[in-house]
């Protein structure tokens, strides 16, 4: 096994020396990811802060996957253009869709940039994961139309995502006093989708 | 003549996951062109295609490289951050199906060609919005291209690449400089 370093990222190349899964059924593979997305999704919207715990949730999540980000952004972006007027619901969705990969690369390439010891694609798939509580939000903004009443309920659910994946994240690594600064466009992110949820 | 017959099905070892690689592949392409031919629903279009995309490069990068030509590649995050990218090949020993072989790589190299000429359709048609589904499908597709080849790289694939593209550009060139020669000389 010979590792090199290319711009920040390891490369290691591998020669398959036995063990059973380069042959494994398929659908060992599937489920193995199926039940590692449903973990991630437990892990990252658990509310309890449990400092013995906190190794081995954070070694759960390290194993990065983008699939609950794809299917949470499409569950949102499907909810809000639903509730959009009709003209302008395929413009609505391609557009939040497109917002929420674009403002999640951005923030990662923010807190990398502030000196973040956090892979990008394990921060992109923390920021996509707390994107959970969101997703009924836009959905109960179908349902309910009175803009006071989706205002309360939509800011729980901001802060819910915001605990959630700063918890998660856990200052990323940056330096002491900067932690605010990589965190205030995860507030923005977040707050910005929230907004979206109840003005629609 | 033996180069027909070895894209044949008959001769796979692994005929189910060629027809779960190609069958993802070509839905995603055929409901891109031709979904607004059965509905106007640009929204529903745009989710299908997102989610056959997802689903064939996850099919391609953990089911159908390891099982046809036995290469894998992954990315793992370090506890210090580092991202770490692994790619991995067979035992040696290991027999690879010729078939699997051909296919798996040809495939792999067509599409995120194909999804490029569609991007330049669509950028010449001014279709932004379609656009954007383009670019994923670019994104996702020479993804899988590029790291199977990293992982391939003592390998076949650039053999199979270079005959290809051989036979290809010598048969053109042959028509193409035979009849300007006739044409100069001819009268």
């Amino acid at each position: 096994m010979d590792t090199r370093t290319v711009v920040g990222d390891q490369i290691q190349d591998r020669r398959f020396a036995g063990g059973d899964t380069l042959d494994e059924p398929v659908w060992d593979t599937l489920m193995r990811d199926v039940r590692a997305v449903g973990r991630r999704v437990k892990e990252v919207l658990r509310p309890k802060v449990d400092a013995s715990i906190d190794a081995e949730s954070g070694q759960i999540v390290r194993e990065w996957d983008l699939w609950g980000p794809l299917i949470f952004c499409l569950f949102l972006s499907l909810a809000l253009s639903i509730s959009a007027p009709a003209q302008q619901s395929s413009l609505v969705f391609s557009g939040v869709f497109a917002f929420v990969w674009i403002a999640e690369a951005l923030v990662t390439l923010n807190i990398k940039l502030l000196g973040g010891s956090i892979s990008f694609f394990h921060a992109i798939c923390i920021l996509g994961y707390a994107l959970f509580p969101l997703v009924p939000g836009a959905i109960f903004s179908i349902i309910v139309k009175n803009m006071l009443i989706r205002f309360p309920i939509d800011t729980v659910l901001i802060g819910w995502s915001l605990f959630a994946s700063m918890r998660t994240l856990k200052g990323a690594g940056v330096r002491e006093g900067r932690v605010v600064l990589a965190m205030y466009p995860v507030w923005l992110f977040y707050g910005w989708l929230g907004w979206l949820c109840v003005i629609t | 003549m033996a180069e027909e017959n070895a894209f044949s099905f008959s001769l796979s070892a692994h005929p189910l996951a060629l027809g779960f690689f190609l069958g993802f592949r070509l839905a995603a392409l055929l409901t891109y062109i031709f979904g607004l031919i059965f509905t106007s629903n640009f929204v529903l279009i745009f989710i299908i295609v997102v989610l056959l995309l997802a689903a064939d490069f996850w099919n391609t990068k953990n089911v159908t490289g390891r099982l046809l030509v036995g290469l894998r590649w992954w990315n793992e995050s370090s506890p210090n951050g580092d991202s770490i990218w692994v790619f991995e090949s067979a035992d040696p020993q290991r027999v690879i199906n010729g078939t699997d072989s051909r296919f798996f790589w040809t495939v792999l190299y067509s599409t995120p060609v194909i999804w490029g000429l569609l991007a330049l359709l669509a950028i010449l048609k001014f279709e932004l919005i379609w656009l954007s589904l383009v670019i994923i499908a670019v994104i996702l597709s020479a993804t899988n291209a590029m790291a199977f080849t990293r992982c391939d790289r003592f390998g076949k694939a650039n053999g199979i690449a270079n005959s290809m593209l051989a036979r290809s550009s010598r048969g053109l060139m042959q028509r193409f400089a035979g009849g300007l020669i006739s044409r100069v000389y001819g009268g």
